[in-house]
């Protein structure tokens, strides 16, 4: 059988009969959009770790005890505990989301260079690297919209309901996180 | 159709959540709208350009919450 096509509920549903390589392969499969989604709001390594684990600690409990019932929407509801869990390490620290870290660079270690140049490579690099950064000067608000929909795989509605605005304010703090984003790279480019 | 209704609706159909009812007069706005055009293709190649962002945790954290549902195991046997 091929794990790779097998779906999110059916490998709940192995590893729920005591199958620990199908939670393996759930975690694998969306470890890069839920690590990417608490590193992005939190904007530190160390931190981000703690929560990854965390999220799954609690998704581990949450199947077990019977309450999951996503069907079909694993990553979505996974988003929003690690999303509720994000900020409630914050609380706890009463930390500023805002306080940025220059933690996380070594994440090019993972970029897959396999048939590009080195200088491709570089040029690819930088240009990362300096979104990244940007996405992390984002206002808050609009940052974790940006980051819920792009890689939470959440929708607007769900986007809305989790954050507790309506649909069109989501919408509106996607649309000025992006034109602020266009912004802020027309001026990079223009200082290259 | 206010402007900020219109570019909302704009995010929607970058993202992939509009209907084809709703696709079709989106693309029918542009259309007749360079501004909205214009917004359009800003908004989505910026789109593009931030997918390219990506993380992965560090193989140990796999490694302790795998540790930890195996010791659930144990516990309940």
């Amino acid at each position: 059988m091929n794990v790779q096509t097998i779906s999110d509920q059916e490998l709940i549903r192995l590893y729920l009969k005591g199958n620990d390589a199908s939670l393996e392969t759930l975690i694998k499969r969306h470890q890069r959009s839920l690590y990417t989604t608490i590193y992005l709001l939190v904007r530190n390594r160390s931190l981000a770790e703690d929560i990854f684990q965390e999220t799954f600690i609690k998704i581990i409990h949450t199947l077990k005890n019977g309450t999951y019932n996503e069907e079909g929407k694993f990553l979505p509801w996974a988003a929003r505990v690690a999303r509720n869990l994000t900020i409630d390490y914050l609380r706890r620290m009463k930390r500023d989301v805002t306080v940025t870290d220059s933690e996380g660079n070594d994440i090019f270690n993972y970029i897959q260079i396999a048939e590009e140049s080195k200088e491709d490579f570089i040029i690819k690099q930088q240009t990362e690297h300096n979104i990244k950064k940007l996405v992390m000067m984002l206002p808050e608000e609009q940052r974790e919209v940006l980051i819920m929909r792009n890689w939470g795989n959440m929708s607007f509605k769900e986007i809305a309901d989790a954050t507790g605005v309506s649909i069109n304010t989501a919408l509106g703090r996607m649309r000025y996180a992006l034109s602020n984003l266009r912004k802020m790279l027309d001026k990079q480019h223009m200082k290259a | 159709m206010s402007e900020n209704y219109t570019e909302n609706q704009l995010v929607r159909l970058i993202y992939n959540e509009t209907n084809l009812a709703e696709t079709n007069e989106l693309v029918n706005i542009m259309a007749e709208n360079q501004d909205l055009m214009h917004s359009y293709k800003e908004m989505k190649s910026t789109a593009d350009e931030i997918r390219s962002i990506q993380f992965y945790p560090d193989p140990t954290s796999i490694k302790l919450v795998m540790e930890y549902a195996q010791s659930l195991h144990e516990t309940a046997e």
